[in-house]
């Protein structure tokens, strides 16, 4: 029993805290959810909206272009977490197999492309995939051609690249560490019986490495679901509303549409989404990490 | 796996699949920080161009016509402000939930966790109501506040961690020694997991000032800050791509210089500390 553990105390050290957190978030959420039960024109004063109920939430369920970004949302965020998944943990593989002299070098580089402002990432990125850009030099030494970034058939895809290309170091970092970190018996004694060396990985290596990788999976999903800066930069939803994810159509909703209360209750499915999210993520990191 | 002999065909074959995507990982931004020394028909060249003799006119138009000087002030001002309260926010909030043990605190972890886990693009708009309210509307004081809102919750779970895994004999040990409890924390802690805060407090100023969404829509004029002024390179006329990598390499040098000084604990902050 610890002499620290003085529970009056907790309310001194956690209040301050707890009350700025609580008033900064809730109540813009709760403003999110009466804004979301009226109609509401942005631009014009509170008093020329009117209260409408659920009204909003259920035009949500028959609203075509909300199933177009939520289609697209979940492309885009399967798609990338995905390919970051695979490439970052065949990366990280390679480097824990090799362990090199050079390997905190070579990871301290993959960390570039994380710290970079993603609105930068969006707006450098135009550059980088214009027709007569630096990706499409590239394609067109390997493959012959030049693919229009700019089209609606490519946008999303190129969102996609730009979005692997910052992430998948997080994959490599995450899975090198937890690679370094599980424990080397049950893969030597899996050895010695005789397993090869991709059996061994499926059969041992990864499943001690599940916290990590779920842990990680969840992380990104849930950055890619709230992704705003770097789509908006990149190409803001367009070339037409073929790169609009769900916050990008929030954003449309909102500003183009001037409809405040419609955006608000699409805000409030987000919202709901990465709650979801977190207490999800909340779960695993109190079951791996802080096992009490 | 040290264990594991790998043939040196293998090992060679990894070893180039590594170098072939540091390189797709490095040549954009590579290529990004050398275009801001191109001249404007360099920057446009196609096939892209690799030599070329430096110049410094992208940065000069930056700083005298773009006026970038201050939008960096500003985010320098937002970033380290912020960033300074929400530790000292959350440090001792830290503290209680790392030490005491009291009914529901791994609730009141989950709960700043899901706090921490809003998306700005939701609540913006009701920001942006409460501060015209306020009048605080363009001020740099406005977003230092709006800040907090992720990186009190983002550094409670941070500092959570690092906390947890000193051992509290010491904490016990300074009370018998008749040091107020209050106290305790600062005066032993503190010092203890001085790492795990300065890359805490480099994690958090890094996220602001790449912050986008709140800065734009909650600025204006006086207190835009860097990540904003991606706008300022569509003209009507053209898109002034020069600027553009000289503001984009500003930008990006000195977080990649802060992230090579935390890289041990990088990858703890990315993930609460669930993997170090």
């Amino acid at each position: 029993m610890s002499v620290i553990n003085n529970r009056k105390y907790a309310l001194i050290y956690i209040a301050p805290a707890f009350v700025i957190v609580v008033l900064l978030t809730l109540v813009p959420i709760f403003m999110v959810i009466a804004m979301s039960m009226s109609e509401w024109t942005y631009g014009q004063t509170f008093n020329s909206s009117t209260f409408i109920g659920l009204q909003n939430f259920i035009n949500l369920f028959r609203s075509k272009e909300l199933l177009h970004s939520l289609r697209l949302t979940l492309i885009f965020l399967f798609t990338s977490v995905t390919m970051e998944f695979f490439l970052g943990f065949t990366i990280a593989y390679f480097l824990d197999r090799l362990n090199m002299k050079v390997n905190s070098l070579l990871l301290g580089l993959f960390m570039l492309p994380m710290v970079m402002m993603p609105a930068m990432v969006g707006t450098v990125n135009r550059l980088f995939f214009h027709p007569r850009g630096l990706v499409n030099f590239f394609v067109e030494s390997f493959i012959g051609f030049r693919v229009n970034w700019y089209s609606a058939g490519y946008a999303l895809i190129a969102v996609i690249i730009a979005e692997i290309w910052q992430w998948t170091p997080f994959f490599i970092l995450t899975t090198y560490a937890g690679l370094q970190a599980i424990p080397q018996e049950p893969i030597e004694a899996a050895l010695v019986d005789g397993a090869g060396s991709t059996q061994t990985l499926f059969l041992v290596t990864l499943p001690l490495l599940t916290p990590v990788l779920l842990v990680s999976i969840l992380i990104r999903t849930m950055e890619c679901l709230r992704n705003f800066d770097m789509i908006f930069n990149f190409f803001a939803g367009g070339p037409g509303n073929a790169t609009e994810t769900l916050p990008i159509n929030i954003y449309r909703t909102t500003i183009y549409s001037r409809a405040l209360g419609f955006g608000s209750a699409k805000g409030f499915v987000l919202i709901a989404l990465m709650v979801i999210g977190a207490i999800v993520l909340s779960k695993l990191l109190i079951k791996y990490s802080w096992n009490e | 796996m040290k264990i594991l002999e790998i043939r040196s065909l293998t090992r060679v074959l990894m070893g180039l699949f590594i170098i072939v995507a540091l390189l797709l990982f490095l040549i954009p931004i590579f290529y990004m920080i050398t275009s801001a020394f191109k001249k404007p028909i360099e920057t446009f060249a196609y096939p892209p161009v690799w030599i070329f003799r430096p110049v410094f006119d992208n940065f000069i138009y930056a700083f005298q016509k773009l006026k970038i000087l201050n939008y960096m002030r500003n985010s320098i001002i937002v970033a380290t402000t912020s960033a300074l309260l929400a530790l000292f926010v959350a440090f001792p909030a830290a503290y209680g939930l790392a030490r005491i043990k009291f009914k529901g605190r791994n609730k009141l972890a989950i709960i700043f966790l899901m706090l921490q886990s809003i998306p700005t693009i939701a609540v913006v708009f009701a920001f942006f109501f409460l501060a015209r309210s306020l009048s605080l509307i363009d001020t740099r004081i406005l977003l230092i506040i709006a800040y907090l809102y992720w990186g009190v919750p983002y550094a409670i779970w941070q500092l959570r961690g690092y906390i947890m895994s000193i051992p509290i004999e010491i904490e016990e040990a300074a009370l018998i020694d008749g040091c107020n409890q209050l106290l305790i924390p600062y005066i032993i802690t503190l010092p203890l997991i001085t790492p795990g805060l300065v890359a805490t407090a480099i994690l958090v100023f890094i996220t602001f000032w790449n912050e986008y969404v709140l800065a734009f829509f909650l600025t204006l004029k006086d207190a835009v800050t860097l990540p904003v002024s991606t706008s300022l390179f569509m003209t009507h006329t053209e898109i002034l791509w020069g600027p553009m990598f000289a503001t984009a390499t500003l930008s990006a040098l000195p977080v990649m210089v802060f992230v090579l000084i935390i890289r041990k604990y990088f990858v703890r902050s990315l993930t609460y500390g669930a993997i170090k």
